[in-house]
């Protein structure tokens, strides 16, 4: 298994609140990784944790190590919009900034100074079209995000994560405010983006994570229960509490 | 009472309410108006008062008044808005802010007579001011500036938390964040803010008597003193000069803040109709 990102006995508590414990993980590269597991137990700080979110929260504190490509994305070296810009994120609920379609694409190429009219334009393209919304909207770039339904609103957050070139994508949840139809559409998209991207995904049911994922992580009160291959992980699970929540006793 | 005669009942009580205070203000204004407007003459817009003010007209105050209320924007704006960036965004809750907050909301409870009485000592006399535009709007721009920063911190913790968790998973900076994904939505919230204390601030009277003066010359400098309309109307009232020109200045003053509040208000909808709707 070729290894993207390595997660060595990595805690991360907000407060007194303990949010991971000890946790170690490998996230194969090229790949879909589905976190599964009840809520709260620590999937979504993983996910912040690993392009770096999880310390803008208040009293954030964290031990053990994250490994980018065999680096630490910890070291002091590491240039965080740099880090954050390799990392793309998708959260939950579709995010339009209150802008044009074009604006939300090209936000994080903006922020890194890039004007030439035409790199944008061929980005805001590639982009859309990656995320699957381009012939939807080719006509009405220049007008508000805000107007776009909340699935295509999530198309576009996707393809401004992807505006930044980023190796690896997180996305956190990011069909669980959304129709059957729009989920359907994301979830064909994410096969298709795994040749070119490392995917992590929390996934909104386990039927999802089954449909997605080449591997999966079961995550149970901030632990990592058990780590496999997604077709063995979701039908012979080794781990007693994975069997019992997969197989719906629980969760 | 059964639920339906409650709603009924609570309908026509708010409803009173609401008219109420709609003929309440027609009212004021509509006196005002009536007993100005007559006297509002191009002469007396654009004429320097004679004889204290019982003839001729109010151009100086007219002029003071803007300047006055620039001067005192021009410095609670920028302070009021980086206050209110400064607690919403780079401070977590803490003793600090709590204290800073606690001490902004009374001051706004301070009343603006002290403020000028502050101002005399400090700008006009020790620092040396004297009675001018400077002293005044300096003095103004303390007075507002409770108003500016509870409004702009308002408006800024309206701004959806995922605007910024969008902003920082794209590689901005915290002051990126705040000025491209925070700002531009808080946008007319800010504004509403600055246009209310603005609206203070060319009205006051007691706080611009101390600090600014009651000269009726055409201010030169920012170290000119100045009366501006409210106090012209004060004077002109109390002092038994002239009512028709006392009214005639009420009348230009209402009509100098309606104007600037459209003006705002135009201005926001330019910048909200240009991020497309």
């Amino acid at each position: 298994m070729d290894v993207k990102i390595e997660i060595r006995n990595y805690s991360l508590s907000y407060g007194q609140d303990r949010i991971l414990d000890d946790v170690t993980l490998s996230i194969p590269r090229n790949a879909v990784l589905a976190i599964f597991g009840p809520a709260a137990g620590g999937k979504s700080g993983l996910l912040r944790s690993i392009n770096r979110m999880a310390e803008l929260a208040p009293h954030e504190h964290h031990t053990g190590d994250i490994l980018m490509d065999g680096q630490s994305i910890f070291a002091p070296s590491v240039d965080l919009p740099t880090l954050r810009r390799r990392i793309g994120m998708v959260f939950a609920q579709p995010v339009a900034l209150p802008m044009s379609i074009y604006d939300n694409v090209v936000y994080s190429l903006k922020l890194m100074g890039v004007r030439d009219r035409k790199r944008l334009d061929e980005v805001v393209e590639r982009s859309l079209e990656a995320a699957t919304l381009w012939t939807e909207v080719r006509d009405r770039l220049n007008t508000s995000a805000l107007n776009l339904s909340g699935g295509q609103q999530q198309r576009l957050s996707i393809a401004r994560a992807l505006a930044a070139e980023p190796e690896v994508l997180l996305l956190d949840a990011p069909t669980a405010a959304l129709d059957p139809i729009s989920t359907v559409r994301i979830e064909e998209m994410l096969v298709s983006l795994k040749e070119k991207y490392t995917i992590v995904i929390v996934p909104h049911s386990i039927q999802q994570a089954a449909r997605v994922a080449d591997y999966a992580a079961f995550f149970l009160n901030g632990k990592c229960i058990e780590f496999g291959a997604g077709n063995q992980l979701f039908v012979a699970p080794q781990d007693k509490r994975t069997e019992d929540y997969v197989t719906g006793r629980f969760g | 009472m059964n639920a339906q005669q409650k709603q009924r009942f609570a309908f026509a009580s708010i409803w009173t309410a609401a008219m109420l205070t709609m003929v309440l203000l027609t009212l004021i204004v509509g006196i005002i108006m009536v007993r100005g407007l007559p006297s509002v003459t191009w002469e007396f817009l654009t004429g320097t008062p004679e004889d204290l003010g019982r003839e001729g007209g109010i151009l100086p105050t007219i002029l003071g008044t803007v300047a006055l209320g620039l001067v005192a924007l021009l410095i609670a704006t920028p302070l009021g808005i980086g206050s209110a960036i400064y607690l919403t965004e780079y401070t977590h809750t803490s003793r600090l802010t709590r204290a800073i907050r606690f001490g902004t909301e009374s001051l706004a409870g301070v009343p603006s007579i002290i403020f000028g009485l502050f101002g005399f000592i400090f700008f006009v006399n020790y620092l040396q001011m004297g009675w001018s535009i400077l002293a005044g709007g300096l003095t103004l721009a303390l007075m507002v500036l409770p108003t500016i920063i509870r409004t702009a911190e308002e408006a800024i913790m309206t701004v959806p938390q995922a605007y910024r968790d969008v902003s920082y998973s794209l590689g901005a900076t915290r002051w990126e964040m705040v000025t491209t994904a925070v700002l531009p939505s808080a946008l007319p919230g800010i504004v509403t803010g600055v246009i209310l204390s603005f609206g203070r601030a060319v009205s006051e009277t007691a706080a611009v008597i101390f600090t600014a003066g009651t000269a009726l010359n055409l201010p030169v400098s920012p170290f000119s003193p100045v009366r501006t309309m409210a106090v012209h109307f004060y004077i002109l009232a109390v002092e038994g000069i002239s009512l028709e020109k006392a009214y005639a200045t009420g009348a230009v003053l209402i009509i100098t803040i309606l104007l600037i509040n459209i003006g705002a208000n135009m201005l926001v909808n330019r910048v909200i109709a240009k991020r497309g709707k």
